[in-house]
């Protein structure tokens, strides 16, 4: 496809992120606010310290940049790539506001990059790739980024946990009640209550995904399986304390099993499920570009030539 | 003759090890297990005390636990009895734990000793020393008084949550108590509950709150919740109170009173709170300067000894200390629960005759500056910071002083980690976070960039002991941050702010003195003393940066973010000081810079 033009998936989705901003702030989230939520959150806490120190970060799909925000403590550069202008805005007011100087964000589309090959240590995309028109492709795309032993985490709607999801969206269809009368969530903001509501209800473009599926593109871009959240049972990874500890895949009976029981646990809060790899060291595909010492910045890592730069 | 004190299972586990009336190691639990007022058994701490001491469990001639277990289920079960059948839940719901941990209290710690050593502890060496008195006796024995009153306050120990008495020598005596339900600890409490703070960490925020509001709500607690007597007694109106019967605090008749439901942590603080705040503040000075005086009345002692969790309100201690009767006063820096472990050991020490011998020494103080806990050398500190991947660098002994105080002009926030660990809940400057005190920008900085949080309080000066009286009006040295001082008028800015169009908390953006960031907005500040003989190398970072500025003092807060423990080894150190955007971390005579931590390109 020709640079400046999208398939008409993408369209519509920028469109629609461009309209509602997710996750959004709620106007008084100070940055200490998201320091606290982030490490009260088990999954964004983990993340944190999988990550470790000094680490070059890149999430892709990052809309209002919360998560891009937490992930710049430790010393940690992160660059947050949306499609919706509208989102980077919000993220970059927060920067602003909060005085905080190793979060950047870029407009870009996932398809088309202005990332150098093997340049990060860790890639972050969570709640994104099911809302592409092509998820596989878009995968290729964001590993491509990657050092080899860098991390990725890759957060996917499956296949069984989102059922709930989807019986409940035709009832409302049904019935034609109001989404927020039915709904309940946890949250003292309307506001954000009505976001969430639009985000998973009213989505323009949505595709599910199975743990095998995902397994299978790990094995295809040479990534090593870390570890699932939830954890598939009877692995290692299970009822260990840190998500992000090595596992084994399991058989595919007890994948099966495990998203089974997904339903009724995931299934509740939207089905998303997150896969963790890491680039094989030994990957001679990728070409580490040393950029130790050197003056660039993750900024300067992104090829910015035609892309609408917003920080 | 070798005593471990332990307090467990209630908040704030400790273990302490004293030998020969010598305090040889003291430390929390929560600075191991990083888990905030941990009230487990204190596995970690016990370890960290035989090993300091160099002893082995079979070398311990008691181990002693700080309170009466029996007392405490006595009165549990006789407070429900009174207001029986109500309180049917929060009592049944409190007795498993009770009758599991307390009640075979005796079993558990032979139990856990036996787990961590692989022996069994003779029962007759483990004994059992009142709450009150272990927190007299970690007020009374450490101090540098020959004798003195003592004061006791706290929420409730076994019955007592008021003592009165005296300690001279080597002897202890508790006259007179205030029992359950009627308490200081818990008044308080239920206020800080009121206001949305948490019930044993909060205390300090409406402390801190205090000094924004008025005390119109004064008569309304006085006509309607205390009766407080001349001589300091007092009870409790209990028709406001629930903590006897319910888990909250306060009953709808507290809420008609003081105008609304209690607030919720989201909610924003209000004129009204503050009032509240400053109210129930004045209410525990007077109650406290009454008990003042009669402890002096009872014991005609020219000095005072304070603990328990009421004697760490150091606005209370201030006042005390300039309008009371007392000379001197003394209060132990671990006052709270924790401290009960020191205290307990040091009571079966000199019970046993053990003479309190560091009051021959200089300092007379056997505390050792609160530092009591872990150390770590200059070979372990490089070692974890190579391993880590850390750029660092040794300096010799006055580089490091000098390029801290360089850090600390370039308005840098430092962290400072160096020799053991505080015992209690103050970081004394040796896991403390420093910075500029001139600057008027810093209290926003430290909190909002390094803490974590927004806040409504000044943070505490740490000052060269022998300029204290320059600049601030506090007859004594405070050297546990235990006593609030006046910033003396020459240090004022003039003319004074005009402040008629703020309200709340915008007064504390207003710049009143030289040191804004440690100026309270009724110019009050939380004042530590820094002496020569317990924290040498502070002593030397403060003549420099005093011969470098002028200025005699430097901001410390304590080494942690968020509500997280004070840090204890190096790793909690870099983690924190990586995870938070501090400039320059001094450890022992390695020194970080946040700008060298690769690939930060800025």
């Amino acid at each position: 496809m020709p640079h400046g033009e999208r398939d008409p998936v993408t369209s519509r989705v920028k469109a629609f992120y461009e309209d509602i901003t997710f996750p959004n702030y709620d106007g008084l989230e100070g940055f200490g606010d998201i320091v606290r939520k982030g490490a009260a959150n088990s999954f964004s806490s983990a993340l944190l310290n999988a990550i470790g120190f000094n680490k070059l970060v890149l999430e892709i799909g990052c809309g209002t940049g919360q998560l891009s925000h937490y992930l710049q403590l430790n010393n940690n550069e992160v660059l947050g790539v949306d499609l919706s202008v509208s989102s980077l805005s919000l993220a970059i007011k927060h920067k602003l506001e909060n005085d905080l100087h190793r979060s950047s964000f870029v407009q870009m589309d996932v398809f088309d990059l202005a990332i150098k090959d093997a340049s990060f240590d860790a890639v972050v995309c969570n709640g994104v790739l099911h809302h592409t028109p092509n998820p596989r492709r878009a995968f290729t795309e964001i590993v491509r980024t990657v050092k080899p032993g860098g991390l990725v985490v890759v957060g996917l709607y499956n296949r069984f946990a989102r059922i709930p999801f989807k019986l409940r969206s035709l009832l409302f269809r049904l019935v034609r009640r109001q989404h927020k009368d039915v709904v309940s969530r946890r949250s003292n903001d309307p506001r954000k209550v009505s976001t969430w509501i639009r985000d998973q209800y009213f989505n323009p473009h949505e595709t599910l995904h199975t743990l095998d599926e995902v397994l299978r593109w790990f094995r295809e871009e040479r990534i090593e399986f870390v570890n699932c959240i939830p954890a598939v049972i009877g692995t290692s990874g299970e009822g260990r304390g840190d998500p992000f500890a090595p596992s084994d895949t399991g058989n595919r009976f007890l994948r099966l099993v495990s998203q089974l029981g997904w339903i009724g646990t995931i299934g509740r809060e939207g089905g998303l499920f997150v896969v963790v790899g890491r680039r094989r060291s030994d990957d001679a595909s990728a070409k580490a570009p040393d950029i130790r010492g050197a003056s660039e910045t993750p900024m300067a890592v992104a090829r910015t030539s035609r892309q609408t730069t917003t920080s | 003759m070798l005593a471990l004190g332990i307090s467990a299972f209630y908040h704030d586990s400790a273990a302490a090890i004293v030998g020969d009336g010598e305090i040889i190691a003291a430390v929390q639990e929560e600075r191991f297990s990083r888990r905030k007022a941990d009230a487990g058994f204190p596995v970690n701490s016990v370890n960290y005390c035989l090993r300091a001491a160099d002893v082995q469990i079979a070398d311990l001639d008691y181990v002693v636990y700080y309170e009466k277990p029996l007392l405490t289920f006595d009165r549990l079960l006789e407070t429900y009895l009174a207001f029986a059948p109500r309180g049917f839940r929060s009592f049944f719901r409190a007795l498993p734990i009770w009758a599991k941990e307390k009640l075979f209290l005796t079993q558990l710690i032979r139990d856990r000793l036996k787990e961590l050593f692989q022996e069994d502890f003779p029962s007759e060496k483990l004994v059992f020393s009142f709450h009150h008195h272990s927190h007299a006796a970690s007020a009374f024995y450490p101090s540098p008084f020959e004798r003195a009153g003592i004061l006791v306050l706290d929420g409730v120990g076994e019955w007592a949550t008021t003592s009165i008495g005296r300690g001279a020598g080597n002897s202890i005596e508790l006259s007179k108590e205030i029992r359950f339900p009627n308490s200081l600890g818990l008044l308080y409490s239920a206020f800080t509950y009121y206001l949305g703070f948490a019930v044993n960490e909060g205390e300090y925020k409406v402390m801190g709150l205090a000094p924004y509001g008025s005390p119109t709500y004064v008569d309304a607690i006085i006509t309607n919740l205390i009766d407080l007597k001349p001589d300091g007694s007092f009870r409790l109106n209990l028709e406001y109170f629930d903590y006897c019967t319910n888990l909250k605090m306060t009953t709808t008749k507290f809420d008609a009173l003081f105008g609304g439901p209690p607030r919720l942590p989201s909610e924003p603080l209000t004129r009204r709170h503050m009032d509240i705040a400053r109210s129930i503040q004045s209410v525990l000075e007077e109650a406290v300067l009454r008990l003042g005086r009669t402890v002096y009345q009872e014991t005609k002692e020219k000095s005072l000894c304070l603990a328990g969790g009421v004697a760490l309100n150091c606005v209370a201690n201030g006042r005390l200390l300039r309008e009371g009767p007392f000379e001197e006063i003394w209060v132990q820096p671990a006052a709270g629960d924790a401290g009960g472990a020191l205290g307990a050991a040091l009571a079966v020490s000199h019970g046993a005759g053990v003479q309190r011998r560091h009051l021959a020494k200089s300092p007379r103080d056997g505390m050792h500056g609160a530092f009591l806990g872990p150390q770590f050398t200059d070979a372990e500190i490089c070692a974890f910071l190579t391993r880590v991947g850390a750029v660092y660098e040794v300096l010799d002994d006055q580089q490091v002083i000098e390029k801290t105080v360089d850090a600390l002009t370039e308005q840098e926030v430092v962290g400072w980690f160096q020799g053991r660990l505080e015992y209690g809940p103050r970081a004394l400057g040796n896991r403390s976070i420093l910075a500029d005190p001139r600057s008027p920008q810093m209290q926003r900085k430290v909190n909002l960039s390094i803490k974590y949080r927004e806040s409504f309080r000044p943070f505490a000066p740490a000052i060269l002991a022998e300029h204290l009286s320059q600049y601030f009006d506090l007859p004594a040295d405070s050297q546990y941050m235990l006593l609030v001082g006046q910033i003396r008028p020459s240090w004022h800015v003039s003319p004074p702010p005009d402040e008629t169009d703020l309200t709340g908390l915008m007064k504390l953006g207003v710049r009143r003195t030289e040191f804004p960031a440690i100026t309270h907005v009724d110019y009050s500040s939380r004042v530590q003393t820094v002496h020569e003989a317990t924290n040498s190398r502070f002593h030397r970072l403060l003549k420099a940066f005093h011969s470098r500025t002028g200025c005699p003092m430097v901001l410390n807060t304590s080494f942690n973010v968020r509500d997280e423990p004070i840090v204890c080894s190096p790793e909690d150190a870099y983690r924190c000081f990586m995870g938070t955007e501090m400039g320059v971390l001094v450890m022992g005579t390695a020194i970080l810079y946040k700008s060298n931590q690769w690939p930060l390109s800025h």
